[in-house]
């Protein structure tokens, strides 16, 4: 049988896509021609395969990843149209300052960079904080959430690469603004603090918490070391929470799955 | 999902709900994800052409007609995605390197389907008109009238191309003696 019609219309028939017309027209053809049953269930063998493929699975953090980009794209969209941006700090290098004091540390550290996230040689001269991760440009974002509120937008990502895990806080606020982090009891502790964009007012680590004042457009990464890989494998919450003189904004947590790395 | 929730999952999305983004995202990735792997042969690239279909569907939602299936709508970003990646796999690399193989594969075919990682090899020597057509049908459940809305063709021109390449897929199928005449 090699009426290309025909066929097309057995094909289709397969499939339930004919009009009654061509229904009868294809049952009369099947009644009366072997040709024409083999065909069709040639076809049938074939569709019956295809669905035997099994389904794949998406990777598990493509849904994280997907809801990242679509609130870093929110955001980027929302702050490019408030034109508050603030000129970059003039001049090339770092400057940082380490202070202890009463248990309290303080770390800075100003870079003047052009890209949001940092790479290898922002970091490469802190002293005996961190070593230089060769992935921190890459590491994988693995939560985030955004505020979105009158005068104040935020972007927060948890990114990890390796065992650094990065807290990235991009916060645009009209009024002057309290960002409480608190790194929760997995054991984290502020390897360094890098300024990307922006001056804020202060940063001071107290405890397991750091705090924050900032106001207008800044950008900040904050790189979270493990004081003792092995010492704790689960999930490790990091609690931010936003306020202004005094008065809670918003609240939001992001959590990392950490395993024992250290044999 | 009927036609009153996609309209409501629609409307929460064009108001920037994010809750109605993140069902959306929930419902739609592993279709999509399939087609694009379908489509590609390459996990990776799959997940990369997955990320960039919701991602122009959230920043074109509020154009989006509600007369469209939005899932239609999706697997049509979804496909020009994937044959765009094609595309610039062609620019990019020798076509002796984009035939698939085991590696490339996610190890749930690799371990629990040969027949998947023979279907996919196959797949990926058809054309990508024919394959895009078999991808929509047979992966995507989708309807002659959709597949038309997606690669934006006629159904009589659907009915003619699904119908090609369905005998292109038996003849491989049978030279690589999975399928018996």
């Amino acid at each position: 049988m090699t009426d290309q019609r025909k066929l097309e219309l057995i094909s289709a028939a397969i499939d339930g896509e004919l009009d009654i017309e061509e229904r009868v027209e294809v049952d009369l053809l099947l009644e009366s021609s072997e040709e024409a049953r083999e065909f069709k269930a040639e076809l049938e063998q074939l569709v019956s395969l295809l669905k035997g493929v099994p389904d794949l699975a998406p990777p598990e953090s493509l849904h994280a990843h997907i809801m990242a980009h679509a609130e870093a794209q929110r955001v980027k969209s929302k702050v490019s149209t408030l034109d508050r941006l603030r000129p970059l700090i003039p001049g090339a290098g770092l400057r940082y300052a380490m202070a202890a004091a009463g248990g309290a540390l303080l770390a800075l550290v100003f870079i003047n960079t052009q890209p949001m996230l940092p790479g290898t040689s922002d970091f490469a001269d802190l002293v005996g904080t961190m070593a230089p991760d060769t992935a921190s440009a890459d590491a994988n974002i693995i939560d985030s959430f955004a505020v979105s509120e009158d005068g104040l937008e935020s972007l927060v990502q948890l990114r990890l690469s390796g065992s650094v895990l990065y807290l990235d806080i991009h916060v645009d606020t009209a009024e002057r603004l309290d960002i409480s982090v608190d790194l929760g009891d997995a054991g984290l502790w502020p390897g360094a603090v890098a300024q990307i964009d922006g001056h804020f007012e202060s940063i001071a680590i107290v405890g397991q918490a750091l705090q924050i004042e900032a106001l207008g457009m800044q950008r900040l990464t904050i790189l979270l070391r493990r004081v003792d890989d092995a010492a704790f494998a689960g999930d490790a919450k990091i609690t931010l929470e936003f306020s202004s003189e005094g008065k809670m904004l918003q609240r939001g947590a992001l959590t990392a799955t950490l395993t024992g790395v250290r044999q | 999902m009927d036609k009153d929730q996609e309209i409501a999952l629609v409307t929460g999305c064009q108001h920037g709900d994010k809750k109605a983004l993140d069902t959306l995202v929930r419902q739609m990735q592993k279709p999509v994800y399939n087609a694009a792997y379908r489509m590609l042969g390459n996990p990776d690239e799959a997940a990369d052409v997955t990320q960039t279909t919701f991602l122009n569907v959230f920043e074109n939602i509020r154009r989006f007609d509600p007369k469209y299936r939005l899932f239609s709508w999706t697997y049509r970003i979804a496909m020009n995605e994937a044959i765009d990646q094609l595309k610039h796999r062609k620019r990019t690399e020798p076509l002796e390197d984009s035939a698939i193989s085991d590696t490339d594969l996610p190890q749930e075919t690799v371990a629990t389907s040969q027949l998947g990682a023979e279907v996919q090899a196959i797949l990926m020597e058809l054309t990508e008109e024919h394959r895009a057509i078999i991808v929509l049908r047979h992966f995507g459940d989708c309807s002659y009238k959709d597949i038309g809305r997606i690669l934006q063709l006629p159904e009589k021109t659907v009915k003619s191309r699904l119908f090609t390449a369905r005998q292109q897929m038996k003849n491989k199928l049978q030279q690589h003696g999975i399928f018996s005449s």
